[in-house]
């Protein structure tokens, strides 16, 4: 179940961490960046899946580039990473549409099973999408 | 009381001169009135004298005019030689200019006295065969050879027929002329020439014309006393002895103008004086008037006939006239004594009264001043605090009770006077060299120091706040006036409260670090997860992996020291530092909680800021307290502006901290540096942190201020400015400024 996930954060450290992690662990491809606002331009040019975003990033913050990425594509899950403490922001971000949230420090199973149930339902949706679109050319034929 | 008596007596003392001199005053007055109306009197005389004198003169001259006419007519050859023809026409002439000085005949008696020739006033000429009485004597004096060239003026009769008082101007005639019928003259004796004159009418001519003062007018007697003019027609021809007697309406004695007349004028004197009468130009009632009287020598002085000229005028109209002036000079001079007299008894009465008033005010401000007094007294030896007079050498002029207890032991019983004298360095010892001799020196040159100070007294260690102000005392002695307050347990509880706070902004912070520590320790944490599954990683791998490791724990090493240089503990030190230094520490610190809550930081800090003397940690704790209250107060995001300047004027570095939160509620204003004051939730804040700000900042000679404007009152440019000023550092008074330290 192959697909493409964004990582979004200005650490390096953590992008460079998760970006291992999914490379060994699953078959996802992984694309990164420090930079929020480069976020559009990497939408446009990839058909990305799911997007993982640090929550507090200078410039724009998690919550707004969650805005920006469910006004592109509603359906890409997007996962918020947030640091211990400030768990309300991250329930804040479930309410306003985030997939799930995970706290730092995280173990690497716990992130892979997170992507992993976001992937299968963005196939699910992608699958669904799919089939509306064939039901609909055969009701066009029918007609 | 004494003084009371005194000047009672002073003041009835100068009543009664007052009066006496009032009394002297219209005395004198009263005097000089009389001396000046008698004056007046004599001065009026003198002028009547000087009226009478000129009647004289004028009838004298008249008289001799007419002797001259008839003398100039008595050479005529047409009167000596009888010329028949031109006789008449030759007294016309004369008589024309002689008629209207009383001549009222012209007679020329013949050789034999015989035949009279007369012209009258009318002019009518007539030639009379006989002589009367009169002529016949009047030819006899003329015979005689004696009498040859002179002119007799014969004594006054009255006309039986005409009433008329009659004289005669008389000149024998003698034919000593000629012309050219007679060529030769015979210088016989041939009778006499003579004018037969009105006397009244003469004198009348030159009397009536008198005015003396408003009434007064002359008069003219001859030699029997009898009036040849008065303005009172029936008495003219009078005797002047019997007339008034008779014309006496009101009974009134004569005795004194009878005794001049038979006295003074008929005997031919001359002088002033004053006589009773009864009538005055138609006034009747008795009165005084004053008289002038001058003889006139009719031929010459001794010689009969003698005519005295007398003028007179009420002496009332003097009277009146130097009275009505007196009267009104007096009527100013009472006026103006009376207005002396009352400004005087009103300023006398005004000064009684002030000074009474005086008095009064003295004798409370006296009680105030002893009550005052007293209270200051009292204050002193009651006050907390050490206060001693010391001259410029440090001995001690005097110190209050409160002071001792500093310098014996509590159960040794001492006095101020025990300490007299004595210097007070030998008692208080600095620890920190701040409380010196030198000091003195200080305040004499700048008038007051202020120092805060750490001493040892009576073994016992002290810190002080002292202020010393120079003062000159009542002697003009130059001395100190010390006032040294026991800050010790303030002291003790500024550093309790700075540690206290300390930890609470530990707080505050705590929620920032985390998330800062945070994310190194998950990428450390993932790493290690990811080298100790299994052995997929490749060795460059393994080798990045590491190296990222080894960057994630300096991260956290970093963070550490950041906060271990705010909490370590160490000696409170004072140094010259860096206003934008410290700042941006302070900044470096709260960075990331003004990223997690959204606060966009905006910096001006001026690059040539000059320094402060100051302890670093506690001008970041202040820095810190302030930022802290901004974050807080922009739950929502917002700006953080921070600015640091130099105000010239003031000589001091300013630091503006801006936030663009809900502002500072009016009611909250004016308690926000009281300690335990917040409007944080129970946890979030102590209360302290503004207090501790307040504190340290003051301590260095700076303030602490703030600007707020709440939504309500500007929606658009909301928010807190806080202010801070510090002094810039200045090395010159460095050296008079009081070391202060203490531990932190």
């Amino acid at each position: 179940m192959p697909g493409k996930i964004l990582i979004v954060d200005d650490e390096k450290g953590m992008l460079e961490l998760l970006s291992m992690t999914f490379k060994h662990k699953t078959d996802y491809e992984v694309i990164t960046t420090t930079d929020p606002v480069e976020v559009p331009r990497i939408l446009a040019e990839n058909d990305i899946d799911i997007v993982i975003s640090d929550l507090r990033m200078p410039e724009i913050d998690g919550i707004e580039l969650m805005d920006y990425v469910k006004q592109v594509d509603e359906t890409i899950p997007f996962i918020v990473i947030t640091a211990y403490g400030t768990i309300e922001s991250a329930v804040e971000a479930m309410k306003k549409g985030a997939f799930d949230y995970i706290t730092k420090p995280f173990r690497k199973e716990q992130i892979i099973l997170t992507v992993d149930r976001a992937m299968k339902m963005r196939q699910l949706q992608k699958e669904n999408i799919k089939l509306k679109e064939q039901l609909e050319q055969m009701r066009k034929k029918q007609v | 009381m004494k003084n009371f008596l005194t000047e009672r007596k002073i003041i009835i003392g100068f009543g009664i001169v007052t009066v006496i001199l009032l009394f002297m005053a219209f005395f004198t007055s009263l005097r000089s009135f009389k001396r000046v109306k008698q004056l007046a009197i004599e001065e009026f005389n003198q002028q009547q004298l000087v009226l009478a004198r000129h009647v004289a003169f004028s009838l004298k001259t008249i008289i001799n005019s007419l002797k001259e006419e008839l003398a100039i007519l008595n050479l005529s050859p047409t009167i000596q030689y009888l010329e028949k023809v031109s006789l008449a026409n030759r007294m016309r002439i004369t008589l024309s200019a002689v008629r209207n000085k009383g001549v009222l005949e012209i007679r020329r008696i013949d050789t034999n006295c015989n035949r009279v020739y007369v012209l009258d006033k009318n002019g009518v000429f007539k030639e009379i065969t006989r002589c009367n009485n009169e002529e016949i004597k009047l030819f006899k004096w003329s015979q005689n050879r004696k009498n040859k060239g002179k002119i007799y003026i014969s004594p006054i009769h009255t006309d039986n027929r005409s009433g008329k008082l009659i004289m005669y101007l008389v000149t024998p005639t003698y034919q000593d002329s000629y012309d050219e019928a007679h060529p030769k003259p015979t210088h016989k004796f041939v009778g006499c020439l003579m004018f037969t004159i009105d006397a009244n009418q003469l004198v009348r001519m030159v009397a009536s014309k008198v005015k003396s003062g408003k009434t007064g007018y002359a008069w003219v007697i001859d030699e029997t006393g009898r009036f040849i003019y008065h303005p009172r027609k029936e008495y003219v021809g009078q005797n002047a002895f019997s007339v008034r007697k008779k014309e006496a309406h009101i009974p009134v004695s004569f005795a004194r103008i009878n005794a001049i007349q038979r006295e003074k004028m008929l005997k031919g004197k001359e002088g002033t004086s004053w006589y009773i009468s009864n009538w005055h130009l138609g006034v009747i009632r008795k009165m005084k008037k004053l008289i002038a009287y001058t003889p006139i020598w009719l031929k010459k002085r001794g010689d009969s006939p003698l005519w005295s000229v007398a003028v007179v005028a009420p002496m009332q109209e003097v009277e009146t006239m130097v009275s009505d002036v007196y009267k009104q000079q007096l009527l100013f001079q009472g006026l103006v004594l009376l207005a002396i007299i009352l400004v005087s008894f009103s300023v006398v009465g005004f000064e009684r009264h002030y000074s009474v008033q005086l008095k009064k005010e003295v004798e409370e401000k006296t009680k105030d001043l002893r009550a005052s007094e007293e209270k200051y007294r009292m204050l002193v030896e009651n006050a907390n605090d050490l206060i001693y007079l010391i001259d410029t050498t440090g001995r001690i002029i005097s110190i209050n009770k409160y002071g001792l207890n500093f310098f014996v032991d509590e159960n040794t019983w001492a006095e101020p006077k025990d300490f007299v004298g004595k210097n007070i360095f030998s008692y208080i010892h600095s620890l920190d060299n701040a409380f010196t001799p030198e000091v003195l020196k200080e305040v004499l040159n700048s008038g007051v120091v202020s120092l805060e100070h750490e001493v040892e007294i009576n073994q016992r260690k002290y810190w002080l706040n002292t202020k010393l102000i120079q003062i000159k005392r009542r002697t003009g002695e130059i001395a100190i006036l010390g006032i040294s307050r026991d800050i010790t347990q303030h002291k003790e509880m500024a550093k309790q409260l700075f540690n206290t706070e300390k930890l609470a902004s530990l707080g505050v912070l705590s929620a920032g670090v985390a998330h800062e520590i945070n994310n190194p320790i998950a990428v450390i944490l993932g790493f290690c997860d990811l080298l100790l599954e299994d052995g997929s990683l490749s060795p460059e791998e393994i080798h990045q992996v590491l190296k990222r490791i080894q960057e994630e724990a300096e991260k956290c090493k970093k963070i550490v020291e950041n906060l271990l240089m705010f909490t370590r503990f160490r000696e409170y030190t004072e140094e010259i530092t860096d206003v934008n230094a410290n700042l941006e520490r302070v900044i470096a610190l709260v960075s990331n909680n003004l990223l997690i809550k959204k606060i966009k930081l905006e910096k001006h800090l001026s690059p040539d800021l000059p320094k402060i003397k100051a302890d670093a940690r506690q001008i970041q704790q202040v820095f810190l307290n302030i930022i802290n209250n901004a974050i807080q107060a922009m739950p929502n995001g917002g700006i953080l502006t921070v600015t640091t300047r130099l105000n010239t004027q003031l000589n001091m570095v300013e630091i503006f901290i801006k936030d663009t939160g809900p502002g500072i509620k009016p009611e909250h204003r004016r308690k926000i540096f009281d300690p335990f004051f917040t409007t944080k939730k129970v946890g979030e804040g102590t209360g302290l942190g503004l207090t501790v700000s307040y504190g340290i900042v003051t301590n260095y000679g700076g303030t602490i201020d703030f600007e707020t404007k709440t939504e309500e009152e500007d929606k658009e440019n909301h928010g807190t400015t806080f202010i801070i000023r510090l002094p810039v550092y200045n090395p010159k008074q460095e050296e008079i400024k009081c070391q202060a330290k203490f531990l932190l």
